[in-house]
């Protein structure tokens, strides 16, 4: 009995078995084509050469240009990623995806390549990024400053130097230009801080590990003061310092709360003044199919949205800010002691930034990611690293290679000093060996950010007949994504195009919008109702409904097309018949 | 021989705007004009004349039918139907005119607005509801839906208002506006021109915009807070006094208030420094049988009917600070240091300074309180309506009394989409351009202000340094800039909040061999009337006879003095 039970059982489950079609293996380890490795960072030439890379290994995929040049020459690359089989990539929702517009926030550019490097490798193996790739396209900009960057790894430089694009600029109004950058005076290869002996100053170095320099305890005599940044006075003037390579800042440099100068420092002269910001510019202004954006800095671990000035606050609608707020919560979640914030009201007030032009200048959903937080290394991230802390840091893990010690130097203007400090890896900058990390969950973030641009869908349509030649037909149209075929700012703003919707093969006496297929007031469009422009796009997570009064024959071929700039195009044909249409079957 | 960039130069700039003809023609007459009879001046100064910047708008409103607008040929969707230039103007009735419709009785969906003025039903007007009116028709401009989607004449060529497309205030979401500041070529190119010419130091800009006849706001801030909307206070006696001279000089009796935001002139003053004068040349003159000075007389009789608190003040142009308190400070001034109170620190006082002195002086700050304006306002609209004419109404006098065809008399038509229509109206540009046989007076007046207006300017010289031994090799130098010009050498508001460069003077010897000041200064302005900026050096020098005081300034040109040229 139990045997002819049992024999029963593996009988019958070798029988479902046979009806169950073979299982997909995931894979989990996917090679790349292309070998990078993501412990150690590259400069722009080296970046170039990944860029290369991959798209030769991955031309059906990637295709590269380039949009310019740089102040020096060199090429602002972008590469665009779209599955031709599936459409052209301008007339599918695209995703912007940027870095390193400051020359030292060079884990960006990473961030950028990582991304292209782990979406190509992905395309047939992982479903989920394969479904992505064919509905979507991506246009990447792996460094926005490739000057800045070649600068901040080429020469001595800070974590902060190197951010400005390399055109000679006169910041001290002395009538010179970039007269007096800082000097590597110790010869290690990196500017590091000055340190003055000074019997009046209030520091001193601490009594048990000498290279750290703290502030002298209440009643104890200090020795040493701060001078600054290591360098000479190198134009006679009296000032260290003070006008090194170039001298502005090109996330200032956008068109929308664009301020000069004095309002807004190293803004330029007037908007895209900056060969590479201009070039930048006339990219996305003639694709009106990006609908997502991302510019990726350092440092802090944030994801920022606008307003960047507070005036401006007004122009983020309730509707507006519940989309990014679905994004920034979702990417809290993804990347550890990251916080989604606002800019001006969290960080500071910053005018003519780029994802404020995105935004609030082409209602593009568009976040900066602040990348890398010392809160990831802390031994208590609710609290302040303490110097002995970060010292004792980087002495295990970095084996001392981002601190230089101090020397003593005799300088010209200031005599004795002490020379040394953290190099310009110390700071901002992602250590080596939580890079790859860093770059995925940042990815992530992204790649669900570019997940949400809208798609459309047909979802129901309704036909009744009203008399012999007049039908009333209401159509569902779905967005199941949480962005917007058009935010609210581009609709109160007058921002690109309205969405569009026609109708063909009848009639139409008149059409217009519903709150819901049950919504007996119809409000008709005043003419032309065979196209009706839709201001207001399709909201996040949303169904609209259409309705319209026309006239034609039973059985006559109704044409229905949606067109959104920043969704893909749909379009349904069906008959003119008594009856309901569910699209999805 | 010098080049024209080695002097001070004065921008003239005509035709941003392009139904503005008459700016073009002034600017051309005005160069000729100065050719002719102030040839002399070029000796000093540089004009740089752009007698039409906006050429393709200029075309548009000469040589083809026009409805008078005023940008470039850029072409915008600008009913954002996704088509382009579906449904521009159409001359009706064959007049070679475009002007407007009244549609009689339009039907319930398009509401009557406005009714033939009674007085002059030439005229159309807004109903007066406490007289009894009632709107009858709705204005359209000429023209055929030739799309279909129930709007007349929206997506003509419009183009980009060059005039909005410029930096300052610049109105991001405005259709006209362009899309991004500089995105056109001609707003473009003269800002290049300026970029590249920092030897400007006044511009004059001829257009539809004016801070002659009417001081600019001194008080409002941009959406920033930092930038003024019109003039910063402290420029405020500057262009008191240019608009004297040129309302002296020209018989412009008027002029509109215009939004200055994305404008050339405006962002002429708010980045870039300069002292920037706008007038739109011609507007309605006075007419003969002056029936529009009634206006005058009824608002002052209502504005003594206002009710008052206290002594009766005076404004004194500075802020909110009465002139009795300015007087007051003026006579303890004078009491305490027994000279008269200069003039240049009058113009450069500002509220601050004033509540500062009082203080000192131990005087009560009083202040002009703003009248409650709101009853007198309708008082007068009541008064006003019996006895001055509108401002429509003053331009057909005008035109009749000039024999000028400024008007199309209603004529029926009918209409294929809106019915029965009248056609008729304002011909175009009428009311911008004056007619042809003005243009020479109007030039001579012009050119009368422009003299005067480069007679203003800064004019700098350099005194010469002079040299005081103390011992072998120990020497000190003084060393002035002086502006006897009746002008500031740039804008108060740049000297504040260094909106430009500054001029640069320098000393050669090294900075280890200065016991006493600095290698390198920054000058932000000099003042008009004599104002200075002195320098003052104590050296240590083997050869006194080689060292150089280098004076770095676009606008006056670089000179480099040695010292030993100097004894």
């Amino acid at each position: 009995m139990k045997n002819s039970l049992r024999s029963i059982s593996i009988l019958s489950a070798l029988a479902i078995s046979c009806f169950v079609a073979p299982a997909v293996v995931a894979q989990q380890q996917v090679p790349s084509k292309v070998d990078v490795s993501w412990n150690r960072f590259y400069d722009s030439d080296e970046i170039t050469d990944i860029v290369k890379k991959l798209v030769d290994a991955y031309p059906e995929l990637l295709s590269v240009e380039s949009l310019g040049k740089s102040e020096q020459g060199r090429d602002l690359w972008v590469i665009t990623l779209n599955n031709k089989k599936t459409g052209k990539d301008t007339e599918k929702p695209a995703m912007y995806i940027d870095g390193n517009v400051h020359g030292n926030e060079i884990q960006a550019s990473e961030t950028v390549l990582y991304s292209i490097w782990y979406l190509t490798k992905s395309y047939g193996e992982v479903e989920q990024l394969t479904e992505l790739i064919d509905r979507v396209a991506f246009y990447f900009v792996p460094s926005q400053n490739p000057d800045g960057r070649a600068e901040w790894f080429a020469n001595p430089n800070t974590p902060h130097s190197a951010r400005t694009g390399q055109r000679p600029t006169d910041n001290d109004f002395d009538g010179q230009f970039d007269e007096d950058g800082p000097d590597d005076l110790d010869g290690d290869g990196h500017i590091t801080q000055m340190w003055k002996f000074d019997t009046n100053g209030r520091f001193r170095r601490n009594e048990v590990d000498p290279r750290i320099i703290e502030r002298a305890p209440q009643g104890v005599d200090g020795e040493l003061s701060r001078i600054g940044s290591e360098g000479i006075d190198n134009d006679g003037d009296g000032q260290i310092n003070e006008d090194g390579p170039g001298g502005y800042d090109m996330n200032r440099n956008w068109a929308s709360d664009w301020q000069p100068n004095y309002i807004q420092y190293g803004a330029g002269e007037y908007p895209f003044d900056r060969l590479e910001t201009n070039v930048v510019a006339q990219f996305i202004l003639k694709h009106p199919n990006i609908a997502a954006g991302q510019s990726y800095h350092n440092a802090g671990g944030m994801m920022l949205r606008g307003p960047g000035a507070s005036y401006l606050d007004k122009l983020y609608s309730r509707s507006d800010r519940s989309v990014y707020d679905q994004l920034g919560k979702a990417g809290e979640d993804m990347l550890p002691f990251y916080d989604y914030m606002v800019i001006h009201a969290d960080l500071y007030t910053v005018h003519g930034g780029f994802v404020n032009w995105l935004a609030e200048g082409l209602g593009i959903v568009s976040f900066t990611n602040e990348l890398w937080t010392d809160s990831r290394i802390m031994p208590d991230p609710s609290r302040e690293f303490s110097q002995e802390e970060r010292m004792h840091w980087q002495d295990r893990m970095l084996f001392g290679q981002t601190f230089t010690d101090f020397t003593e130097y005799e300088h010209p203007q200031h005599g004795r000093v002490l020379i040394g400090g953290g190099t310009k890896f110390s700071s901002r900058v992602t250590p080596p060996f939580m890079l790859e990390e860093g770059c995925h969950r940042n990815f992530a973030f992204t790649m669900f950010h570019a997940q949400n641009m809208p798609e459309l869908q047909f979802k129901w349509a309704g036909i009744k007949q009203l008399d012999a030649q007049l039908w009333e037909i209401t159509v569902e149209i779905e967005n199941t994504k949480i962005i917007p075929t058009r935010l609210g700012i581009a609709a109160t703003k007058k921002i690109g195009m309205p969405d569009l919707l026609t109708i063909e093969g009848v009639s139409p006496v008149l059409a217009g919008t519903l709150s819901d297929r049950f919504d007996r007031t119809l409000n008709p469009v005043e003419d032309r109702p065979e196209r009706m422009l839709i201001e207001n796009g399709i909201r996040g997570k949303s169904m609209s409904t259409f309705r319209y009064l026309v006239t034609g024959n039973a059985g006559a071929k109704v044409q229905l097309n949606y067109t959104a700039e920043k969704a893909n195009d749909i379009e349904t044909v069906f008959r003119l018949e008594q009856g309901e249409i569910n699209f999805a079957d | 021989m010098q080049n024209a960039e080695s002097h001070p130069a004065v921008l003239i700039t005509a035709g941003i705007d392009g139904r503005h003809l008459v700016g073009t023609e002034t600017a051309i007459r005005v160069t000729q004009l100065i050719l002719e009879q102030h040839k002399e001046i070029l000796d000093e100064v540089t004009i740089y004349i752009v007698p039409r910047l906006n050429p393709d708008g200029a075309t548009r409103n000469l040589i083809s039918m026009t409805m008078g607008t005023t940008g470039n040929n850029r072409v915008i969707d600008q009913d954002r139907d996704r088509e382009i230039d579906d449904d521009g103007f159409d001359d009706l009735n064959g007049d070679g005119l475009i002007t407007m419709m009244r549609r009689i009785n339009p039907t319930f969906d398009d509401q009557p607005t406005h009714l033939a003025d009674p007085d002059d039903p030439r005229l159309s007007i807004k109903p007066d509801l406490d007289e009894g009116q009632r709107a009858s028709f709705t204005l359209y401009s000429e023209g055929l839906d030739n799309d279909g989607d129930g709007v007349i004449n929206e997506d003509g060529i419009f183009g980009v208002d060059l005039n909005q497309n410029f930096m300052h205030m610049w109105p991001e979401h405005e259709t006209f506006a362009g899309r991004y500041p500089l995105s056109e070529p001609e707003s473009n190119a003269i800002a290049q021109f300026v970029f590249s010419h920092e030897n400007i130091v006044i511009a004059y800009t001829l257009g539809e915009h004016d801070n002659l006849l009417n001081l600019p706001d001194t008080k409002g801030k941009d959406i920033s807070g930092r930038a003024p909307k019109g003039i910063d206070e402290k420029d405020s006696a500057l262009y008191k006094r240019i608009g004297k001279i040129y309302k002296d000089a020209s018989s412009q009796d008027s002029a509109n208030k215009e939004s200055v935001a994305g404008s050339f002139h405006a962002w002429l003053y708010a980045q870039r420094g300069i002292p920037s004068f706008a007038s739109s040349v011609w507007s309605l003159p006075k007419l003969d049988s002056d029936t529009s000075s009634v206006d005058e007389d009824s608002t002052t009789t209502e504005a003594s009917e206002t009710v008052e608190t206290g002594p009766k003040l005076t404004p004194s142009g500075v802020g909110d600070i009465s002139q009795e308190t300015l007087d007051e400070l003026i006579a303890a001034y004078e009491a305490e240091y027994g000279e008269p109170v200069d003039q240049s620190m009058m113009d450069m006082i500002t509220p601050e300074m004033v509540v500062g002195f009082a203080a000192q002086a131990g005087i009560e700050v009083q202040r002009v309180t703003e009248e409650v304006e709101a009853p007198e306002i309708k008082e007068k609209s009541k008064f006003s309506k019996k006895k001055e004419l509108s401002k429509e109404a003053k331009w057909l006098a005008y035109f009749e009394q000039e024999g000028i065809h400024g008007f199309v008399p209603w004529e029926p038509f009918d209409h294929p989409t809106l019915g029965k229509v009248e056609v008729g109206g304002f011909v175009p540009l009428a009311m911008t351009n004056p007619p042809a046989n003005k243009l020479d007076e109007i030039a001579a007046e012009q050119t009368d202000f422009v003299v005067q207006l480069i007679e203003s300017r800064p004019m700098v010289t350099m005194l010469d340094p002079e040299i005081q031994k103390f011992a072998d090799g120990l020497y000190e130098i003084r060393f002035a800039i002086v502006n006897d010009g009746k002008m500031a050498t740039s804008t108060m508001f740049s000297q504040s909040s260094h909106t430009i460069r500054p001029s640069v003077i320098s000393i050669s010897c090294d900075v280890d061999y200065i016991i006493e000041g600095r290698r390198v200064s920054r000058v932000w302005g000099i003042n008009a009337d004599g104002g200075r900026s002195e320098h003052h050096w104590i050296i240590r020098s083997n050869d006194i006879n080689q060292e150089t005081i280098t004076i770095n300034d676009p606008r006056f040109g670089n000179r480099t003095l040695r010292l030993g040229d100097q004894q």
